[in-house]
C-alpha cells in the first residue's frame, strides 16, 4: 500500500442498495491489484489497499453453488413461503446470496441462473436470480 | 504459549433447560450462578466480577442493559458486570473474557455465565431475531434464515462428500439418546432416524429434528486461578486453552461452503496453547445447533478427515461408548439451546465429565475435554480445552 487514502466509507452499503433499485449490481474494484468485490468493500481483502473504485458488475449470469428451500421464515417473507435462497457465483467470479426463482424440481448445485431483480420488493431484498431453462 | 496465570473452574451451576414459562433472565441467571457459588464453596465477598453471555434480552424480554441486573439480583452489590454478545457464542465469549480478566491478574474470582429467555415470543419472531445473527444486509434481506445458512452448508457438504440425510439424522438420534440421562435437558424422548426424516422440513435439507429447539435457561461457572482454587472447597478442573477467531459475516464471502475455516483456525490455536493434538481429547461438546454443524465440527476440529464426520456419526464412533464421545450431555439439539447460556452449559458438561460426575453418561477415563461454541454461521468461534486435575 503506497499512499494512504482517507476513506469515505459511508456510501458503500447505500450505493449497493441504490444500485439494485436502479437495476444494477454495484461492486468495488481494487485499483492496486484488480480484485473485484460484490457487495462493494472499502479495503481490499487481498492487498489491503484502500484504492477502491465503485463499479457496475456487468456479469448477469452465473451458477448455483448451493441453495435451500425455506419452509419456516420470518414474518416479512411469510407471503412467499416456501421460497428458495441460494449462493450464486457470477461468471465474472463474484459470489452473492439471493432469492432464487424457478421450479423446485429443477434445482441443483451447478444449475445456470440469470439476474432477475424483483421490482415488488425494496432495497437489498430485490436481488433475485432465475433458473435458466437448459432445455 | 500458555496462560499468564493458570486458571481453574471450581464451581458449576445450571438451571433446567426448556420452555420455562413465567420466569425472567434475572431469576434464571441467579439460580445458575448461586448453584455455581455453592458448588465452588465461594461466598458473596469472594466474587470480584460477573460476565454474562446473552444474545438478546432486548428482543426476547424488552430489556437492554442486562449486565447490572444480574449482580443486583444476586445481591453482589456494586461489583462490575459485563455482557458479551456474539450470537450463539455469547456464552463461550463470556468464559473467555472471564479467563482473560483472571489470567491477567485483574481479578481473582469471577462468575462467567450465560442466559437466554426465548419462549416469550412466537416462533416466527424468534426466527426473525435469530436471522439477525446472519448478515442482515446481504443474507437476512434476501430471505436467509438461520437454519437456511446451515441448510446451504449441508447441501454443499452432501454434494461434495456424499453425506446423507440419514447421517445427519444419526446425530439427532444420538443427541436424544444422551439427553435421556441428563435431568436438566429439554427433551427426554428417544427419536429414530425415520422420525427425523419424516419430521417437517424447516430449510431443505434440514428437518425439524435436525434443528436445535427454542429454549429458556441459564448456566454459570466460577473461574479463579489454580493457586487460589486451594482456598475453596470446590473440585477444580484446569482450563488449558482458550481461543477465539472470526470469519466473514456472509457465507458467500468464504471460499469454502462445506465447513468452517474459522473452526480450523481456532482449533489450531487451542491445541497449540494446550500443547496437545486432537488425539489427546477424550470427550467433546461441539456446537450442534443443527445436525450438519456437528458433522462439520468433528471434521474441522481435526477428529475425522473432511467428509468422514457423517460416516463416523452413523457408525456410532461418537456415541458415549464410542472412540470419541461427542455431546454426551445431549448437545444443543436435545439438551436445548438457550442461545447465550449454551457456551457455558457446554463447559458445565465437560467439567462434570472431568470430575467423574456425569452419572450414566460418564465417559470412561476422561482426562482432557474440549468445547466448541459457534456464533452465528461461524463469524465467531470459541474453543476451550479442559484438563482433569
Ligand atoms: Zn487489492
Amino acid at each position: 500500500m503506497d499512499e494512504k487514502k482517507v476513506l469515505e466509507l459511508s456510501r458503500f452499503t447505500a450505493t449497493y442498495t441504490e444500485g439494485l433499485e436502479k437495476g444494477l449490481l454495484v461492486g468495488s474494484q481494487c485499483t492496486n491489484c484488480g480484485a473485484v468485490y460484490l457487495p462493494p468493500r472499502p479495503i481490499c481483502l487481498d492487498c489491503k489497499s484502500t484504492n477502491m473504485q465503485l463499479l457496475e458488475i456487468t456479469s448477469k449470469n452465473g451458477k448455483l453453488l448451493t441453495y435451500t428451500i425455506i419452509h419456516i421464515g420470518p414474518p416479512q417473507f411469510r407471503d412467499i413461503l416456501p421460497y428458495v435462497v441460494g449462493i450464486v457465483e457470477l461468471d465474472s467470479g463474484q459470489r452473492i446470496t439471493a432469492f432464487i426463482e424457478g421450479e423446485h424440481s429443477k434445482l441443483a448445485i451447478g444449475k445456470r441462473v440469470e439476474l432477475s431483480l424483483d421490482p415488488e420488493r425494496k432495497g437489498n431484498s430485490r436481488l433475485r436470480f432465475r433458473l435458466v431453462d437448459e432445455g | 504459549m500458555g496462560l499468564p496465570r493458570r486458571i481453574a473452574i471450581i464451581g458449576i451451576g445450571m438451571t433446567k433447560f426448556g420452555s420455562l414459562g413465567a420466569v425472567t433472565s434475572r431469576e434464571l441467571f441467579t439460580e445458575a450462578a448461586y448453584r455455581a457459588m455453592l458448588d465452588a464453596g465461594v461466598t458473596h465477598k469472594d466474587i470480584d466480577a460477573v460476565f454474562v453471555g446473552n444474545l438478546s434480552s432486548d428482543v426476547f424480554e424488552h430489556q437492554m442493559h442486562l449486565a447490572p441486573i444480574l449482580p443486583d439480583y444476586l445481591a453482589l452489590n456494586n461489583i462490575p458486570s459485563t455482557r458479551t454478545e456474539a450470537a450463539c457464542a455469547s456464552g463461550g465469549l463470556s468464559l473467555r473474557t472471564a479467563i482473560m480478566s483472571v489470567a491477567s491478574g485483574f481479578y481473582d474470582v469471577v462468575i462467567a455465565g450465560g442466559v437466554e429467555k426465548m419462549t416469550n415470543l412466537p416462533t416466527p419472531k424468534v426466527t426473525e431475531a435469530l436471522a439477525m445473527c446472519s448478515d442482515d444486509l446481504y443474507e437476512a434481506n434476501v430471505g436467509v434464515t438461520f437454519p437456511g445458512v446451515f441448510a446451504m452448508m449441508a447441501r454443499a457438504h452432501m454434494h461434495k462428500y456424499g453425506t446423507t440425510s440419514e447421517m445427519l439424522a444419526a446425530a439427532a438420534v444420538k443427541a436424544h439418546k444422551n439427553a435421556l440421562n441428563n435431568p436438566l435437558a429439554q427433551f427426554h424422548k428417544e427419536v429414530t432416524i425415520d422420525k427425523v426424516l419424516n419430521s417437517p422440513m424447516i430449510a431443505d435439507p434440514l428437518h425439524l429434528y435436525d434443528c436445535s429447539p427454542i429454549t429458556d435457561g441459564a448456566a454459570a461457572v466460577i473461574v479463579t486461578t489454580l493457586e487460589k482454587a486451594k482456598e475453596f472447597s470446590g473440585h477444580p478442573v484446569e482450563i488449558i486453552a482458550s481461543a477465539q477467531a472470526s470469519d466473514t459475516m456472509a457465507l458467500h464471502d468464504r471460499s469454502e461452503l462445506e465447513g468452517f475455516r474459522s473452526t480450523r483456525i481456532v482449533a489450531e490455536k487451542a491445541y497449540k496453547m494446550a500443547g496437545i493434538t486432537p488425539k489427546d481429547v477424550d470427550v467433546v461438546e461441539v456446537h450442534d445447533c443443527f445436525t450438519i454443524a456437528e458433522i462439520m465440527a468433528i471434521e474441522d476440529l481435526g477428529f475425522f478427515p473432511k467428509g468422514q464426520g457423517g460416516h463416523a456419526t452413523l457408525e456410532g464412533v461418537t456415541a458415549i461408548d464410542g472412540e470419541l464421545p461427542v455431546n454426551p450431555s445431549g448437545g444443543l439439539k436435545a439438551k436445548g439451546h438457550p442461545v447465550g447460556a449454551t457456551g457455558i452449559s457446554q463447559v458445565v458438561s465437560i467439567v462434570e465429565q472431568l470430575r467423574g460426575e456425569a452419572g450414566k453418561n460418564q465417559v470412561a477415563d476422561a482426562e482432557i475435554g474440549l468445547t466448541q461454541n459457534i456464533g452465528g454461521s461461524g463469524g465467531t468461534q470459541v474453543v476451550h480445552v479442559f484438563k482433569k486435575i
